[in-house]
């Protein structure tokens, strides 16, 4: 059984504009002690897709189908049929305990006014049962885990006298205080400096290793991915287009917009021109009919436009959505 | 790549006193710490370095945003510190700017075409008319449609209003662009649009480009030479090619190991990252070289003596381990 299991997760938000249509019937699985990247640009729907995991959508945000299994639990609000008070009953339960979230920005995460071992303990107290000296300890514990010097003192201090790399550190001790079977990060390097960026993603592969924890990391760093990730999931315009182990993804690409992805990155240590993909997302007020990439895809066809392609498994761990791999003759894109 | 350069800084600093209220205690933000580097004609120097280490105020004490504290910077042969009103007026002109915030930098009240437009009323540049055709020219030239001319900035992507705002720098002709960060708030896709569209321009136009970013990826595609700065220091200025394979200093060695590169295999064979520490505060620089806090090879006498910016092989670097 996996960690967690999505099945059609379907989430929309309610907008003056309309109804847009961030995830559109995503299906995903992680299992316990790996890292799994959601890869995909701003708009694609992978911060939205996690969220709805959390039941942290904003107030105009629904889950309109789908279900999400997790540690074999059915955790979907659409399972509870309009009861909002037992689905946040529920969650309560389990975000911050056995389901944590590492979240972007670490100074808007932290409360600026309350001590960094308030903040440490405050999962703790909300979900176990411990005295005020077993928090300390544990809040001790927790700091030296990841990496932080002399964390008497540091528990103390106010968030503002942390620096950037430090704070993202916290962050993550919060994360781990009750040993979450899950932990999602969303972006947990962007705001970090590389160099410090390079240690915060080995502290997650470190940390990992000792809790067996799964994590799902989102980015749109597929440097960051290539250097984390076992699998990966590739997200465009609400869907997920292509999903693989990370060689597979990195090394021979199916989906049109995974190559593109891949040919417009910056690789230093090699000379190539880059390849911009042209044009830009679709507009999820108006999701195409067919396939979200169409516009911008240089193989398009004209069912592309039409229907949307049905997943294709390649391999027991590799599968992609995208009409041309349906033709077995001509069907080879990439390299 | 032409020999002459266009510009030349030397010696330059620039201070940001802090504090001293009441009860502050005075302090001194040396944000730009005694630099000298040139950019040739038709050259794109690349500017890299992490958050806080003074690329950023750099470039704005180049186009004369913030007054430099110290030291001497020539455009095309005049001293920018010592110029009269209409020289000042063909600084502004020839020097202009791109932002990194596509979102702040541009009025959300004016039309696309009245942003393009501006510079040249405020340069007094071509007639009525001209100008129009000079703003339709130029939205060809960035890859917008014409129509775009009476749309508001809300109306377009990111992607998008960094052409518009590039299209606006262009409208006078300048001889040297700053770009600082262009590109790192945009998504990866729309990153290479942005880059292959300011490499077209240069080569149609000959501009000289200062380049500001901290994903060394593209800097290193976009420039020809490259200087890292570490806290308000030049640490090392190379071509692009020599600072990539061969760096010299210690703080760019380990720049470059830290960067994530889109390859697993890469990525799994390489070593850990050996450097210690994060960046001190700019209020409170270690004496001597600055990197020393966080260097492993750092000696005695990195404490005491701050290394001048020397050529060693084709690079030139400021460290004592060079020394012989």
């Amino acid at each position: 059984m996996s960690l967690l299991e999505i099945k059609n997760l379907t989430t929309s938000f309610a907008t003056e504009q309309g109804k847009v249509q961030a995830v559109r019937g995503i299906s995903l699985s992680v299992e316990q002690g790996e890292i799994v990247g959601i890869v995909g640009e701003s708009g694609s729907g992978k911060s939205q897709s996690m969220y709805s995991v959390m039941g942290l959508l904003s107030e105009n945000g629904t889950i309109e189908s789908g279900s999400i299994l997790f540690d074999g639990q059915e955790i979907s609000p659409v399972q509870f049929d309009g009861n909002a008070a037992a689905y946040e009953k529920l969650m309560e339960g389990i975000r911050g305990n056995s389901m944590s979230m590492i979240f972007q920005d670490p100074m808007s995460f932290l409360n600026p006014v309350l001590t960094i071992e308030k903040q440490l303990v405050e999962p703790l107290k909300n979900h176990k049962k411990m005295s005020a000296a077993e928090l300390h300890q544990k809040a001790v514990e927790l700091l030296t885990q990841v990496g932080i010097p002399s964390p008497e003192e540091r528990l103390k201090q106010y968030p503002h006298q942390l620096s950037g790399g430090m704070r993202q550190r916290v962050i993550i001790a919060i994360a781990l205080a009750c040993n979450p079977k899950l932990i999602i990060a969303d972006e947990p390097t962007t705001a970090l400096d590389v160099t410090i960026q390079a240690k915060i993603i080995e502290l997650i592969k470190e940390l990992k290793e000792k809790t067996g924890s799964g994590v799902i990391l989102i980015t749109h760093d597929l440097g960051v991915v290539a250097s984390a990730c076992s699998r990966v999931y590739i997200m465009y315009g609400g869907k997920i287009v292509e999903t693989g182990l990370a060689d597979e993804i990195y090394y021979q690409p199916q989906h049109p917009y995974t190559s593109g992805l891949l040919a417009c990155v910056n690789n230093p240590e090699e000379d190539t021109e880059l390849r911009p993909i042209p044009g830009s997302p679709p507009d999820l007020i108006k999701p195409p009919a067919g396939c979200p990439f169409v516009d911008r895809c240089d193989k398009a066809m004209k069912i592309c436009k039409m229907k949307m392609p049905p997943e294709r498994k390649l391999s027991d761990t590799h599968a992609v959505c995208c009409w041309l791999t349906e033709k077995p003759a001509s069907g080879k894109e990439g390299e | 790549m032409e020999e002459t350069p266009i510009l030349k800084v030397e010696g330059l600093k620039t201070y940001f006193p802090v504090g001293g209220g009441l009860f502050g205690k005075k302090q001194v933000v040396k944000a730009v710490n005694d630099v000298s580097f040139e950019v040739m004609e038709h050259e794109t120097f690349g500017l890299v370095g992490e958050s806080g280490c003074g690329k950023s105020t750099l470039g704005r004490t180049l186009v004369k945003i913030y007054e430099p504290t110290e030291g001497k910077i020539e455009f095309m042969g005049k001293d920018i510190t010592k110029l009269s009103g209409s020289e000042m007026q063909d600084f502004r002109r020839n020097v202009q700017m791109i932002f990194q915030d596509p979102y702040a930098s541009l009025n959300p009240r004016m039309t696309v075409g009245e942003i393009i437009r501006e510079p040249m009323e405020i340069h007094n540049i071509g007639t009525p008319k001209e100008r129009d055709e000079k703003v339709a020219s130029l939205l060809e030239t960035v890859g917008l449609k014409p129509d775009h001319v009476r749309r508001y900035p809300h109306e377009f992507s990111g992607g998008q209003r960094q052409r518009i705002s590039i299209a606006r720098t262009l409208a006078l002709d300048p001889k040297f662009i700053v770009c600082d960060e262009p590109i790192s708030a945009l998504d990866v896709s729309i990153q290479a649009q942005i880059i292959n569209l300011l490499e077209r321009i240069q080569r149609e136009r000959g501009i000289s480009y200062l380049f500001i970013a901290h994903d060394l990826g593209a800097v290193k595609h976009i420039s020809n030479r490259i200087g890292a700065m570490y806290l308000g220091s030049l640490v090392e200025i190379g071509s692009s090619d020599d600072l990539y394979h061969h760096p010299l200093h210690p703080y760019t060695q380990a720049l470059l190991a830290s960067i994530p590169i889109p390859d697993p295999k890469r990525m799994r064979e390489r070593k850990k990252e050996e450097i210690n520490g994060e960046i001190p505060s700019p209020l409170d620089i270690p004496s001597g070289c600055p990197f020393r806090t966080r260097c492993p090879y750092a000696t005695e006498r990195c404490a005491q003596e701050k290394p001048q910016l020397r050529q060693v092989g084709n690079s030139k670097v400021a460290c004592h381990l060079y020394d012989k």
